[in-house]
C-alpha cells in the first residue's frame, strides 16, 4: 500500500520503475526523437553511439548506449506515476548520468523523500532519485521536487 | 571545414543559439510512448535533445556527449501546436581536457505557453560518437 502523495514523509521510497533495455528499444527511442523534429516521418535514427555498434566500439564501447535522455524518462516516468499533475506542471528534475546503459541490461528507477515542508497549504518534497542497473550499480542519480497542490494548477 | 575545437573557442557565454520548431502530433506522440514503454508520457520533448538541435542549427553538427539533464516543467505540450525552443549558452569549461558546455532552453507553444525549462551539460568535441 503506498501512502497519498501529500502524506509522504522523508525516508518514504516511491513506487519503482523497472525497464528491460533493449538495443531495439534504444532505436525506437532514438527514431521517436528524430520523427519529433522533422514532419514525422520514421527515419532510421543517424549514425551514433546509441544505434552504431563501430561508433560505439570507436569510443571505446563495448556496444551502443542507451541515451541519457532514456535514463531520465525512465526517472521521469517513476514522478510523473507517483504525482501526476502536480509534478508536470510544476515539478523539477535533475540527473547526472554517471555509467552506461546497454542493451540488454535491466534498469529500475528509485525515489526517496529527503525533505518535507509545508507552506500555505501546500507540500513540497524534495527527493533523491536514481536509475540502477541490474548488478546495483547507480547508473544515473539526481534530485525531483514537487509542491502538492501545484501552485500552477 | 571548421573544426569542433574553432566552433567551441568561438562560442560565448550568453550568446543565443539556433531556433528549433517543432509540432507534436497525435502519432509522433505515440512513438515516444512507444519508446519509453509508458502509455501516459506528457513530455516527448525528452527525446528531441533540444540542446542539441539549438547548437546544430547555429554551429552545425557537431559530436556531444550528455553528462547532466535538468528540467522544470510548466505544462505538458498541446498536440498540434507549433513548439519553439530557443537555446543560450549558460557556462562553458574545459575539465581534464575536455571541452564542456552547459545549454539552456526554454520551450514555449505558438500560444506563448511555457512547456519546460532545460539545462544541459555535455562534453562537446573530440570523440567521434555523437548523442544525437
Amino acid at each position: 500500500m503506498t501512502r497519498k502523495q501529500v502524506e509522504l514523509q522523508v525516508g518514504d521510497r516511491l513506487v519503482p520503475v523497472n525497464k528491460r533495455v533493449t538495443q531495439e528499444k534504444i532505436n525506437r527511442f532514438e527514431a521517436a526523437g528524430r520523427a519529433l523534429i522533422t514532419a514525422g516521418e520514421v527515419l532510421p535514427a543517424p549514425a551514433n553511439i546509441h544505434v552504431d555498434a563501430e561508433r560505439a566500439r570507436k569510443m571505446g564501447l563495448e556496444q551502443p548506449i542507451a541515451s541519457g535522455q532514456m535514463s531520465f524518462a525512465y526517472i521521469h516516468e517513476m514522478l510523473a506515476g507517483q504525482f501526476g499533475e502536480d509534478f508536470r506542471r510544476g515539478g523539477k528534475l535533475s540527473a547526472t548520468f554517471r555509467k552506461p546503459v546497454y542493451g540488454g541490461d535491466t534498469v529500475t528507477a528509485f525515489g526517496v523523500v529527503t525533505k518535507r515542508t509545508v507552506s500555505d497549504q501546500r507540500t513540497t518534497l524534495t527527493l533523491a532519485v536514481w536509475l540502477q542497473n541490474q548488478i546495483g550499480e547507480k547508473t544515473s542519480v539526481g534530485t525531483a521536487e514537487v509542491t502538492i497542490p501545484s501552485p500552477l494548477t | 571545414m571548421i573544426s569542433d575545437e574553432t566552433k567551441y573557442a568561438d562560442l560565448q557565454i550568453g550568446e543565443q543559439l539556433g531556433h528549433l520548431e517543432y509540432v507534436i502530433t497525435e502519432d509522433k506522440l505515440q512513438l515516444f510512448r512507444d519508446g519509453v514503454e509508458y502509455p501516459h508520457a506528457a513530455f516527448p520533448s525528452i527525446a528531441a535533445k533540444e540542446y542539441a538541435q539549438v547548437l546544430s542549427r547555429k554551429y552545425g553538427h557537431i559530436p556531444v556527449i550528455s553528462a547532466k539533464h535538468e528540467d522544470r516543467y510548466y505544462s505538458a505540450p498541446r498536440l498540434n501546436k507549433r513548439i519553439q525552443v530557443t537555446g543560450w549558452v549558460r557556462e562553458k569549461y574545459e575539465r581534464r581536457g575536455r571541452n564542456w558546455l552547459v545549454v539552456e532552453t526554454l520551450a514555449i507553444d505558438e500560444d506563448g505557453t511555457e512547456i519546460v525549462r532545460s539545462r544541459h551539460t555535455f562534453l562537446i568535441g573530440r570523440l567521434e560518437g555523437t548523442d544525437q
